[in-house]
This record gives structure tokens, sequence and C-alpha cells, in this order.
């Protein structure tokens, strides 16, 4: 798994771009949110302030107005008591008249009405009034506008019930009035008489005196709409003068100040003038009475969708509104701003941080950019440098050392890695070569495998045995690179297991048609944990078919050694035999002087000596010691020529004698083991004349010929006794000189079985045999073929079909060849094996 | 027998090998010196002027071939011939290209003597023959040669 892999650039540049990321965006985050608040709180704080503003302001007018009312009123007031006080002075005046006696009381009384009722002010708007103090219902006695209500109660219906502030009968009123504190002021509603008759009720102000002495009580009243609307006008004004001033007060953009009244009439907006207002009564009825609940929490804002300007038809802002109720005028001062608004500088503010931090992130990033390039450079160039010499040797770049220190320290560190590493290389190319070289010049086939048993090693020798290349034998199995260890291979993996060598000497190999001898030795590799095993196959063909030769020959040697000393023995006593008879028998014969000296001082002659001797058979008897002596030396001489030290070097041998003596020496060499008797069989001698001497080592020869006979002799005895066949075995040895090649041709001719041609193919192989195991290790024939073509550069074939019996034919050069004959003559004896001619390979 | 009469030396350590040769060849009227080691063939030969020696090889002390190398240099007029008891025996060359040796080698038992006799008369003349050549070539160089020789060999 590949893990996603940073460079250092990238990983510089994200940590920059997170970094002011992170800041502008924390910065961004807080500074908008603190400037939202921050604005929010300041507009909120503006627009409660305006509102208190407007609300002082408005209360400080209505003060005002309400000072001037009062002041106005307050003389009123006076001027009320005081024409009131002129009223009963007039009365009090009649009064005097009756308590002097003058004057009736109801004269007094009469007299006094008739001056009140005349009693008339403010252009005849003023006037006075008298009732009684009658119980339960005091009843007008005077009234100079309506007189029509004199005497009257004024306790038909409720028109007269309009003391402000309570229902109550007007006259009552007054009475209690009056009762309780002899005068006072009351308010109510009456019509006023105008130049064009009574106009309907308006608010009226009287005061009011008890006269004691009658009863009475009398009052005048002023209208006081006036007042109001002399206040009312102010107000106006007021208004006026704060829609001026207000409609110009904005918060941020579209926030306003707005003032309506109780009955939810705008009276100052800054827009509803202008602006036709497309909402619904209903929908501002229920906005306004939403207000005007707000209004009681004057400090908490409200906050309701609204249209606005410019978005008239589309209600979906937040707007945010503080009202405050003015209870004096039922006045409802608000002010209202749409939060959107609100955040506007907000927003600015955020879109300014924004750009800014783009701008910062940029020249961050380029300059993160440049740094990071700068640092990487000498880096980048140390990695190029290293991967050219990764991928093209060590001289393809040099390691820069440049940049930084620690760039330059990378450097130096990678300058003296390398060339220690170049070094090792160059030692191991040094050591593998070496050691290739020594396993390449192996004779031995060495072939190396891994666990698995996948072949790793392949030498020379393992290619030219296998003709299979190095390249091709490496990673394939064993038994695919080497089928002929392909049944070893259990035992193989058996050594690698047990880590134990394991070796088989002289294993038999077939070979297209040869058989091949090997040692094959597998020794197990433990080597650094692998596990392993390098198996040695070694061709000893030729090395076993010397030592054979070698046994045979020291077997030879040490035999002719005994021979020659024994026969040296015999030899002596024997010429002491022979030759002391040869000597007597001349002495008892012949006609020497001294035997007719001898005769004649003994008395008799020779003659009669002869005659004695012929009578006693002496000549015959000396005759047969001397044959028998002559018997056993020929013998000794036989026998000691098979095997005669001194024959190992070449000498002209009569060949025809020495067929005959191996053919007396396979007859005197009687072995109860064998199942035939030589001696039992015919042998015909057909010899050409004047066959010249032959160069040979004799006792080789000897050793080929006597193989020959035996293996002859064998086959017929086998013959017999498979076809039951009564025929006589008969060898038929033939000499012949065949001069144009300049050679002496043996054949040593049998009548048995014969063999079939595929036999007679590879009769000479080494360990070719036809014979039980326990007979001969079928290499009597090889050794022969090598004597003959090796040791005496001769020819050895053999003709035979099944049936016909087999001739073997043996070729020697009678003078050529001779001398590389001699000079490989040595060679059994030396100590590394040399001929290496393939016997199969030779003409059969 | 009108035969000239050799002198021969028979050396052999076999006393009857001996005794046969000395009858033989004292049948045919050589004058026949033995001895059984080489040692005492030379001491023999100081003091006699022989013709002609049968050699035998194996011998107790000095063998026949060094006897052969030996006589070489201080009897070179002594024809031999080998006879030996070993039938593996081969003459060396340098025995066998010397004038003085015959090349024929004899292996005992010899079943036939006439042939050892006829080769040693052989020899003798060969060698006598061999010596006048060499002593016509070399007339002005060796003259006393001659006096010597012929002082030894006629007794």
């Amino acid at each position: 798994m590949q893990k996603k892999m940073w460079t250092f650039r990238s990983r510089v540049l994200l940590v920059v771009f997170a970094t002011v990321v992170f800041t502008a965006m924390t910065v961004q985050y807080s500074a908008q949110r603190e400037t939202e608040r921050a604005m929010l709180a300041a507009y909120e704080g503006n627009a409660l302030n305006l509102i208190n503003t407007v609300a002082l302001n408005v209360e400080s007018e209505y003060r005002s107005v309400l000072f001037h009312e009062s002041v106005a009123l307050e003389l009123r007031k006076a001027e009320l008591r005081n024409i009131v006080g002129l009223g009963i002075q007039r009365i009090e005046e009649y009064h005097r008249q009756q308590t002097k006696g003058l004057l009736s009381e109801a004269e007094a009384q009469q007299m006094a009405l008739e001056d009140l009722r005349d009693m008339r002010y403010d252009d005849g708007v003023g006037y006075l009034w008298v009732n009684d103090t009658a119980q339960p219902a005091p009843r007008l006695v005077m009234h100079p506008t309506m007189p029509e209500l004199e005497g009257t109660s004024l306790s038909d219906g409720p028109r007269f019930e309009s003391v402000t502030g309570e229902t109550k009968n007007l006259l009552a009123a007054f009475v209690d009035l009056c009762r309780e504190d002899g005068e006072g002021y009351c308010d109510y509603l009456w019509p006023k008489p105008t130049r064009d008759g009574l106009s309907d009720d308006v608010a009226k102000i009287s005061y009011l005196r008890l006269f004691e002495p009658w009863g009475w009580v009398i009052g005048t009243g002023v209208y006081i709409d006036d007042i109001e609307k002399e206040a009312r006008k102010r107000l106006d004004a007021v208004l006026v003068e704060l829609r001026e001033t207000l409609s110009k007060v904005r918060i941020a953009e579209t926030g306003h100040l707005f003032i309506f009244d109780g009955n939810q009439n705008s009276l100052v907006h800054p827009f509803l003038d202008s602006v036709a207002d497309s909402r619904s009564p209903e929908m501002r009825t229920e906005m306004l009475g939403q207000l005007m609940v707000a209004a009681k929490t004057p400090t908490v804002p409200f906050d309701y969708i609204w249209s606005k300007p410019g978005n008239e038809n589309e209600h979906r802002f937040l707007k945010r509104a503080y009202v405050t109720h003015f209870e004096p005028l039922d006045w409802y001062i608000g002010a209202s701003f749409y939060v959107e608004e609100m955040e506007l500088p907000a927003r600015r503010l955020r879109s300014r941080i924004f750009l800014l931090s783009c701008l910062v992130l940029l020249a961050a990033i380029g300059l993160a950019v440049w740094i990071s390039k700068g640092m990487m450079k000498p880096l980048r160039q140390l990695t190029l440098a290293a991967t050219r010499i990764q991928r093209e040797g060590f001289r393809a770049a040099e390691i820069p050392v440049s940049g930084t220190v620690e760039t330059v320290d990378l450097g130096m560190v990678l300058r003296r890695m390398l060339s220690s590493i170049e070094r090792s290389e160059q030692q191991l190319k040094n050591v593998n070569s070496y050691i290739g070289n020594v396993i390449d010049s192996m004779p031995s086939v060495l072939v190396g495998v891994d666990a698995s048993g996948k072949v790793t090693q392949w030498n020379c020798a393992a290619e030219r045995v296998t003709g299979l290349a190095r390249t091709e034998a490496t990673g394939r199995t064993l038994d695919r690179a080497l089928p002929a260890m392909a049944p070893e291979m259990e035992r193989v993996l058996a050594a690698m297991k047990n880590g134990e060598t394991f070796s088989e000497r002289r294993r038999i190999r077939r070979e297209d048609d040869c058989v091949r001898l090997e040692d094959v030795t597998v020794y197990p590799l433990v080597a650094d944990g692998v596990e392993g095993a390098v198996i040695r196959i070694d061709d000893v063909t030729e090395r076993v078919r010397i030592e054979e030769m070698m046994v045979q020959s020291e077997k030879m040697l040490s035999v002719g050694g005994l021979a020659a000393g024994m026969a040296h023995e015999i030899n002596n006593p024997l010429a002491g035999m022979i030759q002391t008879a040869g000597v007597l028998s001349s002495r008892l014969a012949d006609d020497l002087p001294a035997n007719a000296r001898a005769a004649e001082e003994a008395g008799t002659s020779m003659e009669a000596v002869r005659r004695f001797m012929e009578a006693r058979g002496v000549p015959r008897m000396l005759a047969r010691i001397r044959q028998s002596g002559a018997r056993a030396a020929e013998l000794v001489s036989n026998m000691l020529s098979f095997a005669r030290k001194s024959d190992r070097s070449f000498s002209s041998y009569d060949l025809a004698k020495l067929l005959d003596h191996t053919v007396d020496l396979a007859g005197s060499d009687y072995d109860p083991e064998r199942e035939y008797d030589f001696r039992r069989i015919e042998i015909v001698r057909q010899y050409e004349e004047g066959v010249p001497q032959v160069p040979c080592e004799a006792s080789k020869i000897q050793q080929v010929v006597l193989n020959l006979l035996h293996n002859g002799a064998e086959a017929m005895q086998e013959g017999l006794q498979a076809s039951c066949e009564s025929r006589q075995p008969r060898f038929v040895l033939r000499l012949a000189h065949e001069r144009e090649a300049g050679r002496v041709r043996i054949e040593i001719e049998d009548n048995g079985p014969g063999m079939d041609e595929a036999t007679r193919k590879r009769v000479f192989e080494p360990f070719f045999t036809t014979k039980r195991t326990d007979r001969g290790n079928g290499l009597g024939l090889s050794v022969s073929y090598f004597i003959v073509t090796e040791t005496h550069g001769g020819e050895m074939s053999v003709e035979s079909s099944p049936g016909k019996g087999a001739r073997f034919v043996v070729r020697l050069p009678v003078g050529k060849g001779r001398k590389e004959a001699e000079s490989s003559a040595t060679v059994p004896r030396g100590p590394v094996s040399q001929p290496t001619r393939n016997p199969a390979s030779a003409p059969g | 027998m009108s035969e000239q009469a050799y002198t021969v030396l028979i050396l052999d350590d076999d006393e009857a090998v001996r005794e046969s040769f000395r009858d033989y060849f004292e049948d045919l009227g050589w004058q026949v010196w033995v001895a059984p080691t080489a040692e005492e063939a030379f001491d023999l030969l100081e003091r006699q002027t022989l013709d002609a020696a049968v050699v035998d090889i194996r011998l107790p002390g000095m063998d026949g071939n060094a006897w052969l190398r030996a006589v070489r240099e201080v009897h070179p007029r002594l024809a031999c011939v080998v006879c030996t008891g070993s039938p593996e025996y081969r003459q060396p060359t340098d025995i066998t290209v010397s004038p003085q040796v015959s090349e024929r080698v004899f292996f005992k038992p010899v079943p036939d003597l006439d042939e050892l006799a006829e080769t040693l008369r052989r020899q003798i003349e060969q060698l006598s023959r061999h010596h006048r050549d060499e002593l016509g070539r070399r007339k002005p160089a060796r003259p006393s040669d001659r006096t010597v020789q012929r002082e030894g060999t006629s007794p």
C-alpha cells in the first residue's frame, strides 16, 4: 500500500494556506460577530436613545403645552372665581337688604337672580347660573342661556351626567362639591353658546360656590376647548416639528423613527406620507397592535418581518423595533430598523477582511513557494543526482553540495556513502566474479538450489553437460533443469531439511545410448538463514574405468612380482638340472676325447657304456629329464609373461606366440566357479605366414585376448545350455597382416549364440554387461577397448548377429603409432586421468 | 676337436648352474674359471686375462649389470653374454650398445648350451674385430694398448 506522500513544498503550502485561512476565518468570524454585535448594540442604543430623546422631547413639549394649558386654566379659574365672587357680592347685597328687611327674601332672591342673569362676560359667552341644594335632586334655579331648564333637576337623561370622570348628575355633583368645601371646580361637557346658537357639548370647567343663606350654588364656567385647541395646536406644531426632524433621522439605511397614537393613527412616519401604503389595513392594525403590546417593555426589542422601502411588496425583511409609550398623549414612539442593515457594515467588513485575507494568502503562498523552492532546490538537485546514479551508475552524476548547511551536510554524507558503496560494490563484484570464476572453472557440475528446489547457481560445467544456459536454468526447479536429478528431489529436499550432506557414489545415468557414472553430492547450505543446497555432480566414468584398470594392473603387478621372484628361484635349479642333464648326455654319448679317456681308465670303452645305456634306457631317461625341465621352464615363462613387470614397456612380440601363450594360460586358468572347461573348447588356429612382430605391451594384449576368450567361452557355454544343442564349442583364432594399413589383425571368433544389433553397439560401453550381476563388472570389454585403442593406437570391433557367433577383431599397428602408444602407455599409472575418447562413439 | 680353446669366466651364484657350465665348456676344451660373486670375478680378472664371461644378473652384492658396467672400464676386451634366471630381465640399453656385451640374452634354464657357446664365440670374434678397427683408426695414438692386450691374451 502506497501511502500518499507529501512533498515538502505542498506541505509548506498547506501549512501556510491553512494558517492564513484559519486566521482569516477566525478574524472574520470574530470581527464580524463583534462588529455585528457592536453595530447592533450601537444601533439599538442609538434607536433607544433616539426614542428616549424623542420621548423626552415630546414630554417636554407636552409639559410645556400642559403648562401653558394649566396656566391658562388657572387664569380662567381665577377669573371664574372672581366672577362668581362678583355674583356672590351682588347676592350678598340683596341678602343684606333682606336682612335689613328692605326686601323680602323672594324679592331679594328675584332681584339677585335678575342681576346674575344679566352678568355676561366674554362677549356674552360667559354667564352665571344658580341651582339649589335641594335633596335628593337639586334643581336648576337660573340659567341665562337655557332658561327652559330652570326649575328642573337636569335628571331627564344621560345628557346631564357629563361630569368628566364620573357618571353623576351635574347638579348633584355641584352640590356635593360645595357641601364639602363650600366651593370647587368641576369639569364637564356642556354646549357652548356661539353666534350660531348653542354648539354641541364641549369641555367646560366651572367654579361653584355655595351661598348658604339661600342654599344656592352659584357657578360659572368657561369652555376650555379653546385651551385644548391651543394645546392641540401647539402639539400639532410639535408634531410638525417632529415630523420635520424625525423624517431626517435614519438608523442605518432605512431604519427610522415613527410615532403613532393609541388609535393607531400614524403621526410621524417618514415613508407613509410619500409612499403608497400597499399593506392591508388588517395587517397594519395587527402590526400596530403588536407594537403597542411591545411598548410595554420599551427596552426589549421587538422583531418582526416587514417590507422595506424599495421592496414594499416583499414581506421578508427582519425588522427590529423599540417602542415606548408616551402615556399622556397616548403616543407610541418607536424606532425601527432592518437587522439586515445592521449586518451590512459587518458584511462589508467581512468582505474587506476576506479580500485582505485573499491578498495575504496570495502573498503568503507566493512567499512560501519562493522559500520552499529555495529550500527544495538543493534537495531536488540531490534527489536528481541520486536518481541518475541509481539508474545509470556511480559515474552518472556528481552529488551536489549546495544550499543550506543542512543540505550541504546531507550532500557530503551522500557523497561519502556513495563512494563507500561504490567501493563495496566493486569489491563485491570482484569477489563475485572471482567466486564465479572459481565455480565455473570447476570440472564438476555445481548447481545451487534454494529451499524450494529452484536453481540459483549453474556453473559452466552444468551448462556443458545439460546444454542449458545459465539464464535458462536459473529459476527452474531442479528436476526440470537437471532431469537426471528428478528421482533424487526428495532426498535433496531432505538433505536441506536435515542439514546433512548426502552423497551417492557411482550413480548410473543413461545418456542417449551410453552409460555414465556420476558421483552426486548434495551439500546443504545454511548461510545467513538462507536455506538451500549445492549439488555437485562429477562424471567419474573415465576415472572409474581407469581405476578398474589400475586395480587390475596392481593385481597383476603384485602377482607378477611374486611370480618373477618365484620364476627366478625355479629357473636356477631347472638350469642346474637341465644343463647338467645336457652335459651328462653328451658325456655319455658323444665322441669326446675326455669320454674315451675316462672309459679307458675305467677299464671299459665308450662303446660298452653306450650299449649299457641303450640297454637301460638312460638316454631316454635323460631326454625325459630335459623335456620335463623344459616344460616346467616354459610354464614358468608363460605364467610370467602375462604379468611381467618388464613388459610394461613396449617390445616387439610375435603375436602368434602371444596368442598361443594366452590360450595356454586360459586353459591352465581353471576356476571351479566357472561353468565351462576351457580345455574342452576346440581351438582352431589360422595364422598367416610372415606376420611381423608387433610392438605392444604383451601383458596388456594378453589381457585383452584372455578377456575375449573368457567372454566367448562363457557365451558359448550359455548358448549351449540355452539351446540344448550339442554343438562343439570352438574358437577360431586368426592372425593376419594387413600390409597396406600397416596393421596386424587378430580375430577371435566363437560359435556361441552371438548378439543382437543393440547389444553389439553397446558391448564396449563401460558397465554394459549381459552377464549376471554377480559376475564381472561389465568393464572387461570396455577396458579391452581402451587398451587397444588408447594404449596401442589400434582398433577394436565386433561382428555378430544372433545365432551366428561373435567375431572380435583387434587391429594393432605394426610400426606406426608406436610412439604415441608409448607416450600414452604411461597414462594408467599417472595421477590424472586423461583419455576421454568415448568408446561408444568409436567405429564398432 | 680342432676348435680354438677360449678362456671363459662363469659368474653365477648357483653352484649347480656354475658346474653345469664348467662341465660343458671344459668338454669343449675351453679353460673355465668360475666366480660365485661379482667381487670374486673382479679379483680373478686382476690375476687372469680371459676371453669371455657368462654373467648372471641376480647376484649377492654387486649385481650383474653393475659388474658389466664396471668391467667395461677396466676389461674392455672381455666378451660378455648375459644368462639370467629372471625371465623379466631386459638388458639396459647402455649395456646392450656396448660392443663388449652380446645383445642376445639367455634365460636359465638354457635348453641348448651350444647356442650359448656359439654366441660366446661370435661375441669374442666381434669384439676382437671391433678392437682391431678401433686400433686401425687410432693407431698412432694408442700403441701401448696392443702390447698390453697381446700380453693378456696369450698365456
